[in-house]
């Protein structure tokens, strides 16, 4: 071990601190694998990770009363389910009655199988994460969609490392309004784009990235994600970097 | 199991010393109030059952007088017929005042039949009732010994069955006839039932009609008379009694635990599965205190079957202290140890296609807490009504799959308003879509529609004359997507609008 006072050393130490905290920064989830959303093209190069991980929790917050949040949701769900993964949704009884019930032929139109979609409602907010927990700590379904009101910090960090024990993705649904911190990985707004189904995305990774597009297609044939406008301004300038001083 | 002093017991076992003190419980009957029970201090007083309370009181003034309970009473029995599960599953409640338990093959368990009669006998002493407990062969047998033998109703808490001549031996009343019946024999000189037994059958039937053959017979064993258990049988129990009584909750986790272990083993013997399980506590009061779990496949794992148990082991009240844990396999279904590996097709997979253990266990965990109706899977079913396209199906079964078992066209919306939420809409008459529509307070410019998709009431199901709705996908102008339809036609004072759906 290098001491302080060399030059040289100290350097290799910094190094050493920075890989460190780029780690932790991308979050443990990174080892268990990411997924490809458009199969390593543009919208993957553009991702902090190449793709998007497993192993950790994402959010996507809802734009109004709309569906498009959930049309995006559904459809990285597809992405991490690949051919014969299964999908877990989860949902409360009142948040239902506010925003409806996901309605399986629609999804099966945009790609998810019902066969492998199960959908879980339960009574109370409490419930409905402790039905989350079991999921994505099981390991079991490839990915799991949670749609609860009032997920507080707390109750996001434990999703998040429920997901990382489980190595599997977890999809926090949130409306827009909610901006305060969060644990996920990553935080996606979305917004719709006519025709459909695309979307104008807004992502803020954890560790300062951001990106935005104006319009991503979803394939439903390939079950693939299209970048179909050109980047927006803010994702050509570098990754902000973070001073380790 | 006769238990003659019933009422009075149960209120005796809350004061102490109550059973010093002539007391009664007394029933209304419109203006008169009679003595329903007595315990034994007023039996010896000279009072009985029936007596006008008036002359009671004129009799025995120092009596306590308290209202009878019969339901209360009954409930109670139950409990108690509940609390015999410690002995043998079947068990029943007998009238208002008795109890069977049927314990053919099981006396061994206790050290033989005396012995099991005298634990009994203690542990119904200790609790405080008042019983008379006989083993037979038959029912009848075992309740005549019960409530007629030694001169009825004092002495001894166990009756020595004495069989067929010892049932002759018994007054008449002894074979469960009608009081009537009883009567009437008793004036024609029938005093015990050998005098009937010695009767041709067919003078008796002529005269009194079958009863007494029939019980006769029942008594006799040379008819069936099986007992109707309060419990569903269980395939598998297991038991463990302590010395001392249990409450605290680690105590009893880990009595569960090893009791779960235990059944997992004999269900591994059995090749067998469990599919019900229940875990019971007997409390030293005389009651007892179960949950059950259930799973989706049969599970002999007893890491998962304790683990579901756990989640409702809180609910379970230990009250005064157990004496006593069983646990019971209520269903279970042969298991293989080929089942236990992978096997199958077409079912909710893990990465290589095969059935999956580790799934159901999550299932059984979540189906467990949040009941079945929680958690469901989808199939197609076949109606153009958008809420009716879908059935529930199994949650790890087969389930058609693919794109050729869902209808994709026309579009549908990915989410669905189990009630339709009514909107405010402008439209082009006659059959126009929306310009303009207002939607929870928010007021939304049409830019595109698509339609209308007219779906028409399924006419078997439905009143002849409910509404065709048209289908409409309406796409705003900040480019939000909703299903809305109309319900019926357009009329000049406005049709009826409704969002359905959302597509994202």
């Amino acid at each position: 071990m290098a001491t302080l006072t060399d030059g040289a050393g100290r350097r290799a130490l910094l190094e050493d601190l920075r890989a460190k905290i780029g780690r932790i920064e991308r979050g443990r989830g990174a080892d268990a694998g990411t997924v490809a959303l458009d199969g390593g093209g543009p919208l993957d190069r553009a991702l902090p990770w190449g793709g998007l991980p497993r192993g950790a929790l994402h959010e996507v917050a809802m734009e109004g009363a709309g569906a498009a949040g959930i049309g995006f949701a559904a459809a990285l769900a597809i992405r991490f389910a690949g051919i014969s993964g299964v999908v877990f949704w989860i949902a409360t009884r009142l948040g239902e009655i506010e925003t409806g019930l996901p309605y399986p032929p629609g999804l099966a139109a945009l790609g998810l199988d019902p066969a492998r979609l199960l959908h879980v409602r339960a009574a109370r907010a409490r419930d409905a994460l402790w039905a989350a927990e079991e999921a994505l700590r099981s390991g079991k379904p490839a990915a799991t969609l949670i749609e609860v009101e009032d997920v507080d910090l707390v109750a996001g960090r434990r999703l998040q490392l429920a997901a990382e024990a489980g190595g599997l993705a977890g999809l926090l649904l949130r409306p827009a309004q909610r901006t305060e911190a969060s644990a996920a990985l990553s935080r996606w707004q979305v917004a719709p784009a006519a025709p459909a189904p695309a979307w104008h995305l807004r992502l803020r990774a954890r560790g300062g990235a951001e990106r935005e597009w104006d319009r991503i297609e979803w394939d439903h044939a390939t079950h693939r994600f299209r970048v179909a406008a050109a980047l927006a301004d803010r994702s050509d300038r570098a990754p902000q970097t973070r001073r380790v001083g | 199991m006769w238990l003659p002093r019933l009422p009075t017991d149960r209120i005796e076992r809350l004061r102490p010393g109550a059973s010093a003190e002539p007391r009664a419980t007394v029933l209304t009957e419109g203006h008169r109030r009679r003595l329903a029970a007595v315990n034994r201090a007023a039996a010896a007083a000279g009072l009985v059952p029936g007596l006008g309370l008036a002359e009671a009181e004129a009799r025995v003034p120092e009596l306590f007088v308290h209202p009878a309970t019969p339901e209360e009473d009954r409930a109670a029995l139950r409990r108690l017929a509940f609390w015999c599960g410690r002995w043998s599953p079947w068990t029943a409640v007998d009238g208002e005042d008795g109890l069977w338990l049927d314990v053919t093959g099981a006396a061994h368990l206790f050290g033989g039949e005396a012995a099991l009669l005298a634990e009994i006998a203690a542990r119904l002493r200790g609790l405080g009732f008042a019983a008379r407990l006989a083993i037979a062969d038959t029912p009848g047998m075992a309740w005549a010994f019960a409530r007629f033998a030694d001169g009825g109703g004092k002495g001894a808490s166990v009756v020595p069955a004495g069989g067929r001549d010892g049932l002759f031996a018994l007054p008449v009343a002894a074979l469960r006839l009608a009081e009537a019946l009883v009567a009437d024999l008793a004036r024609l000189g029938f005093g015990t039932v050998g005098d009937l037994a010695l009767q041709p059958r067919a003078a008796l039937a002529r005269r009194f009609g079958r009863e007494i053959g029939r019980r006769l017979d029942q008594a006799l064993g040379r008819i069936d008379e099986p007992i109707d258990p309060l419990a569903p049988p269980a395939t598998l129990r297991i038991r463990q009694a302590f010395a001392e009584p249990v409450s605290a909750p680690e105590d009893i986790a880990r009595i569960a635990r090893d009791l779960t272990e235990a059944l997992a083993r004999r269900l591994g013997d059995a090749a067998e599965g469990a599919r019900r399980l229940a875990f019971q506590l007997f409390r030293v009061d005389g009651s007892l205190a179960e949950i059950e779990i259930g799973t989706v496949r049969p599970s002999r794992d007893a890491r998962h079957l304790f683990r579901l148990l756990a989640e409702k082991l809180e609910s379970l009240d230990p009250g005064f202290g157990a004496d006593m844990a069983l646990i019971e396999a209520r269903a279970s279904e042969p298991l293989g140890p080929a089942q236990m590996a992978l096997a199958g097709a077409g079912r909710i997979a893990g990465d290589d296609g095969g059935e999956d253990a580790d799934m159901a266990a999550l299932l059984d965990r979540l189906i467990g807490r949040l009941g079945g109706a929680a958690v469901a899977r989808y199939a197609p079913r076949e109606s153009h009504i958008p809420e009716r396209a879908l059935r529930r199906a199994d949650p790890l079964g087969d389930a058609p799959t693919g794109s050729d078992a869902w209808r994709l066209d026309p579009p549908r919306p990915i989410r669905l308003f189990a009630r339709p939420e009514p909107v405010e809409a402008v439209a082009e008459l006659p059959d126009g879509p929306p310009a303009f529509f207002r939607w929870r307070k928010i007021g939304r410019r049409v830019r595109r529609a698509e339609g209308p998709e007219r779906i028409a009431a399924e006419w078997w199901r439905e009143a002849e004359d409910a509404p065709a709705r048209d289908y409409y996908r309406i796409e705003d102008d900040s480019g939000r997507r909703y299903w809305l339809y109309r319900d019926g036609p357009a009329t000049p004072e406005g049709a009826r609008w409704f969002l359905h759906g959302l597509f994202g």
